[in-house]
């Protein structure tokens, strides 16, 4: 019985063509996945394959989870279309048992979604053959490949999901329940995604995962190119775990509405209480009571005047509205996206572990941020529910006959889901206020939450409402509504990666202002509103197009409802589409105005051809000698309300070759800045204008002779006007402007930064590959710092005016402060050289001072920012204490920090002024010292010593350039904070360095370098570096490190060029090495190399006298990995920490007191150590504080046993 | 006021001639709309109530061109259609309430009282509160009623409204119908003759598109008297019987097949005269009539 229906079941969705159309979709998302660079997933790259095991498995898993939607469809109709077609009854009184009907239906539908789904491997095979693909981006195919996350994604989640949606369809008979709780999976699904990327919460996002994507993240995250093109997941561990935890939920809820379910008419969804009792009551109403002869109804009198429209239309509204919050469904959607909001927003915005105060435009940047997918699919139901209400009820007769205008109905329907969606909104507001008062935070800003719900959110939603009714209204029924929708939405996405990015043609895409505290809405709130308004108008139009031809009366097809859309072409509706025509194409010319017209538009592969044109025209230019820029003078006029700029001011410049310069070429590297005058202070012709770059190439009348001077004199402004595609400027804002020399000021010779790096793209603008930089050994290439081409160290001036409410800052020292015409002015000089690297601020800000010996400390903070400034202070004087006896003097007599709102979230040093994002630092939440990072601390350190790595040593423009500045602004700052917080915290940053580095080096495109060539690698000179430094200070000694840096000042600081590179500090260090680590500098520095240590068993052993005999058994693997990856081991002879430890205390963290903490040296790949300690042990490890690079952390520590032994 | 059909025509895209230039006059009163299923009667009455437009033909109702005009024939109609439903979540005065304000009642005073005296006249008073979920078939088809007649309609549809009624519910609704139908236009389409017979001053006979006959009951009746013949035979005998008269129809009485003849002499001796032949009578004619005509 049961087979025969699971047969039954088969056949049944195997000839219905909707089966077919879903495996079609399937094969060509699978097909379009694998055959274009569309969509690159699992770490698809130049280096990584396109059929590489690791992107085949998470382009299934993608899918897979995708195919939810035709998942909830196949097992919907397999459980509830006998309820659909009112066939249940008949059904259920046939002999069929349930056991026979439940699984049969369930097995049936189950085979059939498994069908389905071979269209993604089939797809993904198809697609890598395809004649267009690119032969050197394929590896060699496997079968095993596709066929592996088949098995372990498909495979159980379709049982799963189908599981689930059985078991919710027969409680409920609603499919309408189906797709929420389809919902519900996807915002779970995300939620295990966002504990997944936090490091403390990682397990148990793993686990929570219903599809086993956290899961997989967390086992190949960390995989190099190599492994990605050869490895299969491991289906062990967490993995496994998950998978068996979700097979069996689903079963077993499956079983358990199996047993509840009865086979009847009402089944569990007639199990409602208060339904029986109005059943009860009406049928008190017996049949004894007459009815009169005739029927007497009083007068009436029929409206159709305006104010009876409202009334109507209120009355629907109101029914609609009612009728969707009222239900339960609307409710689990409610708590759905409350749990949602909260798990988001309680870790929004951490860094490294450190929560921030739970300001206002945090919680209300969860919403705008993270809702998308909730909100679409939301209205994506609702509409397709509300529209066709009354044909699902089968009222639609009856209400279509009502006098009623069409219209009237469709807008009160419209507006009906737009106050549902003001609902949920101010739920989630709710909320959000709920989670700050929780923390204990009490200063709700209103005005920034109903901005950003009601200012950005809400048009959003309206938009996507109209366009989801009018595609039902036009399309004429509700599946087909959904998947047009659908279809739609995944077309826009699509279009996107194919670089047609132009919002003019993305329905409902405007630039979303970004709330700042210092700058409010900002710039962008203009550019937003022109768009909202282009697509509203847009919106309304389509809207009155689907008013034309919604189906009204008995006759559905398109033909038909053509036909009658011409009796409904009635004045009001011409008048109404065409004014919405006309204000979409006013807006839309506007608009077009504005982005293509006052600014210039290109889509990114336009911008590509522009780079690679670039290239190939200019190169040549690259070794023709240049003047050097030595001095620079400014006054610069910043217009904050009007975010105008001008600047006036003189370059000197000076031949520093050995030959004679006759031509001189300059860049302007931002195209909106007006050019008002250009003038060397020689004679000299305007040889050649190209506007294309920018670039003017200009001759001199007489060569310049080297060591002669050359003058350059210009006058620049930047109008500021309308908005481009991506909105307004957020360098020169009303409170907060934040401008950088570089994208202010004419540039000379060639930029070699405007090449395309990324090889793939150079190929297909038809260049060859390219090394990312010079190398170390390129003594021309170290003539420059790794930050100019055309400057190194230079006298700097300026003059900044500002408004008088504003002060203005740039690099120097303020000389004189004035007001003049209504505007305030500064004017800063510095008095010793700096790099060609500044920038000017300006703001309303509040400012606090402090001195450090005879040095002045100013923080310039926005008010309300006062949270951090003590740390900010404290950092400050710790680091000059730290780095003045440690490394050398500081070269200024002052540091600021200067607080830019958080259009970017950096800090940046320039020489004694360090801009400072709001985001990263001034809102940060230390509760505890002990437990959080202090980041404030940290951030301010790492800028601090900038002043001195950078401003003093700079590294060359070749490979390890970067060593020298931010890694070692890195060690600096870790000193100065073990200083403060001790080693327990730095072990619990360096875990966050060492997960940023594994998996910065699994996102690699190009190849992994060595730390002392690091090509600008941010997870190699930041977060290897950290590692890197710290370990060294633990084996060679603090001091010794600190020698070698000094000898590096010593020789190259405020010098150049030619500029240092990371030999000069490696050479260094290796001179002071003790012996027996010396092998150290080859690990460290010239290789990446990386070890597989763990505890494989540990015993104690009481031998009196309160001593514990400790057994450790321990594997030590050391591993060289090549560029991609590919790892082989090395011989050992390695030093490494053994420990034993107490139990951990409150507070302590994982490891207790440190009962034994030695060196050992290991030689074989196992081995045993021995250890007398005073205490009781709990834990032991090998390199228990991880100070090793180890990809496999965890099993370096193991809980000890105690033997069975004869004590 | 009364409701002009002239040469109505429909064809569906399938090739289904639901109506075949329909031309009917619809006086005020009851009118019965009678025909089996498919025979074009909700496709006419739904083009009636403007769901649906017809190929050609045209529809007056008094002064109003009822394929042009669809708003001002439906502030002046009540329609129930076959089969409908109705918001579960509500109560019956809800659901009137609404109804009577898209219908353009708007005052809220004169609204109440109207949709008090609908839930009166309709029995339904005791239920108001109740969610219309949870009515059984007979008060779901009193209170469609009850929205049919808000706002005193000119002309009222009702298509099949008894089928699934129990007896004394049936009863109930007819009563309901008949006293509505004193000054109005009133169409009930139905394939059940016994509530055409007991309510409607006029009936159309209609089958495979067409109007088959039209006039008072009475006289359609008077028009077979005498030429209806019934005969009982055994089962065996049926298909002889049917290839040689023109049985109209058979019927079990007692478990035994009785036949009905029509023919303008009696057919044999087996055949006794019906002396009264009834409504019924003269819709199988019609009916089994244009099943002939449709077979030849």
């Amino acid at each position: 019985m049961l087979l025969s229906i699971a047969r039954f079941e088969l056949r049944y969705h195997l000839r219905r063509p909707v089966t077919w159309i879903y495996f079609g979709v399937l094969a060509l998302l699978a097909f379009g996945f694998m055959s274009s660079d569309v969509v690159r997933i699992g770490g698809a790259s130049s280096r990584v394959h396109s059929n590489a095991p690791n992107v085949i498995n998470w382009s299934t898993m993608i899918l897979s989870i995708f195919g939810v939607v035709i998942t909830s469809a196949i097992a919907g109709a397999a459980v509830l279309r006998d309820y659909e077609f009112k066939a249940h009854e008949l059904l259920f009184s046939t002999p069929m048992g349930k056991t026979a009907y439940l699984g049969g239906r369930f097995i049936g539908a189950y085979l059939v979604t498994l069908l389905v789904f071979t269209a993604i491997p089939l797809g993904l095979m198809i697609g890598a053959v395809m004649p267009w693909v690119d032969a050197e981006s394929l590896g060699p195919f496997s079968l095993a490949a596709h066929v592996w996350p088949f098995l372990i994604y498909t495979v159980p989640n379709t049982l799963l999901v189908t599981a689930l949606f059985f078991a919710v369809g027969v409680t409920t008979r609603s499919l309408f329940a189906v797709y929420v709780q389809g919902m519900a999976l996807f915002i779970g699904y995300s939620v295990a995604m966002s504990f997944v990327s936090d490091l403390d919460n990682e397990t148990l996002g793993a686990l929570l995962d219903p599809f086993g994507a956290g899961a997989t993240e967390l086992a190949t995250r960390d995989w190099t190119i190599a492994e990605k093109n050869s490895e299969l997941v491991p289906f062990a561990g967490l993995l496994l775990l998950n998978r068996a935890i979700w097979v069996g939920a689903g079963m077993a809820l499956f079983a358990a509405v199996g047993r509840f379910f009865k086979m009847d008419a009402q089944g569990l969804a007639g199990w409602r209480p208060w339904r029986r009792k109005s059943r009860a009551k009406a049928k008190k109403n017996g049949a004894s009571v007459p009815i009169s002869a005739t029927v007497d109804l009083p007068p009436a009198s029929l409206q159709d005047d305006f104010p009876a429209r409202i009334r109507q239309f209120l009355s629907m509204v109101s029914l609609y509205f009612r009728s969707t919050v009222r239900s339960p469904l609307f409710l689990a959607i409610v708590a759905i996206g409350m749990g949602f909001m909260i798990t988001v927003a309680i870790d929004a915005d951490a860094l490294y572990g450190t929560r921030v105060y739970p300001v206002t435009y945090v919680m209300a940047e969860v919403i705008t941020g993270s809702f998308g997918l909730f909100f679409f699919i939301l209205t994506t139901l609702y509409a397709g529910e509300l529209i066709w209400r009354e044909r699902s009820l089968g009222c639609d007769q009856i209400h279509d006959a009502l006098p009623i205008p069409t219209g009237l109905v469709l807008s009160s329907k419209i507006v009906a889901l737009l106050l549902v969606h003001a609902v949920l909104l101010l739920a989630l507001l709710g909320t959000g206020v709920a989670i700050q008062a929780g923390k204990g935070f009490f200063n709700v800003e209103l005005g920034v939450y109903l901005g950003h719900l009601f200012g950005i959110t809400y048009p959003w939603l309206v938009l996507i409402t109209l366009l989801t009714f009018a595609v039902h209204a036009i399309v004429g029924s509700k599946f087909l509504g959904h998947v047009v929708v659908i279809a739609y939405w995944l077309c826009q996405m699509i279009l996107r990666f194919l670089d047609f990015d132009h919002r003019l043609y993305r329905y409902s895409s405007a630039p979303d202002p970004k709330y700042s505290d210092l700058n409010g809405f900002g710039p962008d709130v203009g550019p937003y509103l022109w768009f909202s308004a282009y697509w509203l108008a847009g919106g309304l139009f389509l809207v009155s197009l689907g008013l034309l031809v919604l189906q009204r009366g008995k006759e559905g097809r398109l033909r038909d409802r053509l036909r009658h859309a011409r009796g409904r072409l009635n004045p009001s509706v011409v008048a109404f589409a065409a004014v919405a025509a006309v204000a979409f194409a006013g807006l839309g010319s506007f608009i077009f105005y504005n982005t293509n017209i006052l600014h210039r538009y290109r889509a990114s592969d336009a911008q590509e051809a522009l780079q690679a044109a670039y290239e190939r025209e200019y190169r040549s230019i690259k070794d023709v000698p240049q003047p050097r820029i030595v001095g620079v003078d400014l006054a610069v006029d910043l217009f904050p309300e009007a975010g105008q700029w001008g600047a006036v001011g003189d370059y000197r410049m000076v031949n520093k070759s050995d030959q004679p310069i006759d031509v001189v070429y300059m860049t302007m590297t931002d195209e909106d800045v007006e050019i008002r005058g250009l003038e060397l202070d020689r004679p000299a012709t305007l040889e050649r204008d190209d506007e294309r770059f920018q670039i003017r190439t200009y001759r001199l009348k007489e060569a310049l002779a080297p060591g002669a001077e050359l003058g350059l004199h210009f006058d620049l402004f930047y109008a500021g006007e309308g908005f481009s595609n991506d909105g307004r400027s957020g360098a020169i804002v009303g409170n907060g402007t934040f401008l950088h020399s570089n994208s202010m000021l004419p540039q000379i010779g060639y930029l070699e930064q405007y090449e395309l790096v990324d090889d793939d793209q150079r190929k297909e603008q038809g260049l060859a590959p390219k090394e990312r930089m010079a190398s170390i050994d390129d003594e021309a290439a170290r003539m420059n710092t790794y930050i100019a081409s055309d400057s190194d160290w230079i006298d700097f001036a300026a003059t900044v005016s500002t408004t008088p409410d504003q002060v203005a800052i740039a690099p120097g020292y303020l000389e004189r402060e004035w007001e003049e015409n209504g505007r305030r002015y500064f004017r800063y000089e510095m008095d010793a050289k700096i790099l060609n690297f500044f920038s000017f601020l300006s703001a309303r800000y509040e400012v606090r001072r402090d001195t450090w010996n005879d040095v002045a400390i100013e923080v310039y903070y926005h008010a309300g920012h006062e949270y951090n400034i003590d740390r900010m202070i404290d950092a400050v004087k710790k680091s000059l204490d730290y780095f003045t006896e440690n490394f050398s003097p500081y070269q200024h007599r002052q540091v600021r920090i200067l607080e830019f709102p958080r259009y970017a979230s950096f800090a940046q040093s320039f020489p004694n002024t360090i801009p400072y994002s709001e985001s990263i630092g001034f809102i940060a939440r230390i509760r505890d010292e002990e437990e959080d990072i202090d980041f404030p601390f940290y951030v301010t350190a790492h800028e601090v010593a900038h002043q001195w790595w950078a401003h003093q040593v700079i590294g060359g423009d070749v490979q390890g350039g970067t060593m020298l500045s931010e890694s070692l602004a890195q060690y600096s700052a870790l000193m100065v904070m073990e200083k403060e917080y001790g080693p327990g915290q730095m072990h619990k940053f360096l875990k966050h360095e060492l997960r940023g580095y594994l998996q910065g080096r699994s996102g690699e495109t190009k190849k992994e370098l060595p730390l002392m060539l690091v090509e600008n690698q941010q997870y190699i000179h930041y977060q290897k570096g950290s590692l890197i430094f710290y370990a060294l200070k633990d084996y060679f000694g603090e001091d010794v490190v600190n020698e070698a840096i000094r000898e590096v000042i010593e020789k190259h600081a405020f010098k150049g060029p030619p500029f240092p590179t990371s030999r000069s500090l490696v050479d260094a260090l290796r001179a002071r090495a003790p012996e027996k680590y010396a092998y150290l500098i080859e690990d460290f520095f010239e290789t990446i190399t990386l070890y597989d240590n763990k505890v494989i068993k540990a015993e104690v052993l009481a031998v009196g006298g309160g001593k514990t005999k400790v057994t450790i058994e321990v594997g030590v693997r050391k591993l060289r990995a090549d560029e991609v990856g590919n790892e082989e081991p090395v011989a050992l002879g390695d030093w490494i920490d053994i420990g034993v430890f107490a139990e951990a205390k409150e507070g302590e963290g994982d490891l207790g007191e440190a009962l034994y903490i030695e060196k050992h040296r290991f030689t074989e790949e196992s081995s045993s150590v021995e250890v007398i300690v005073e205490g009781t042990p709990a834990k032991v490890g090998i390199d228990p504080y991880h100070k090793l690079i180890d990809r496999r952390a965890k099993d370096n520590v193991k809980v000890v046993e105690v033997a069975e032994g004869d004590a | 006021m009364a409701l002009v059909i002239e040469n109505l025509s429909k064809t569906y895209p399938g090739g289904v001639r639901a109506l075949q230039g329909v031309s009917l006059t619809i006086p005020k009163g009851m009118f019965g709309l009678l025909g089996p299923n498919g025979a074009g009667k909700s496709t006419l009455m739904r083009t009636i109530a403007t769901l649906q437009e017809p190929d050609s033909g045209s529809i007056r109702l008094g002064d109003i061109d009822v394929l042009r005009d669809k708003k001002g024939v439906r502030q002046v109609l009540g329609y129930l259609p076959q089969e409908f439903g109705l918001y579960p979540n509500l109560s019956a005065e809800v659901v009137l309430d609404h109804f009577a304000t898209l219908k353009g009642i708007t005052r809220r005073k004169e609204r109440a009282k109207i949709v008090g005296a609908l839930l009166e006249q309709t029995n339904l008073s005791d239920v108001r509160k109740a969610n219309v979920g949870g009515f059984s078939g007979g008060m779901k088809q009193r209170l469609g009623i009850a929205i049919a007649l808000i706002g005193s309609p000119q002309l009222v549809i009702v298509d099949e409204p008894t089928a699934g009624l129990d007896p004394t519910e049936r009863h109930r609704f007819l009563n309901l119908l008949s006293a509505v139908g004193e000054n109005i236009v009133v169409i009930l389409s139905t394939h059940i003759v016994e509530d055409v017979r007991e309510l409607c001053s006029n009936v159309a006979i209609i089958a495979s598109g067409q109007v088959r006959q039209e006039g008072v009951p009475d006289d359609l009746i008077d028009q077979i008297r005498g030429k209806i013949w019934r005969r009982r035979i055994s089962r065996d005998q049926l298909a002889a019987a049917q290839a040689r008269h023109r049985v109209i129809s058979n019927r079990l009485i007692a478990g035994k097949p009785e036949i009905r003849v029509y023919a303008g002499e009696r057919p044999g001796d087996e055949f006794s005269p019906i002396e009264e032949p009834d409504l019924e009578d003269v819709y199988f004619h019609q009916v089994t009539a244009a099943g002939a005509s449709e077979a030849s």
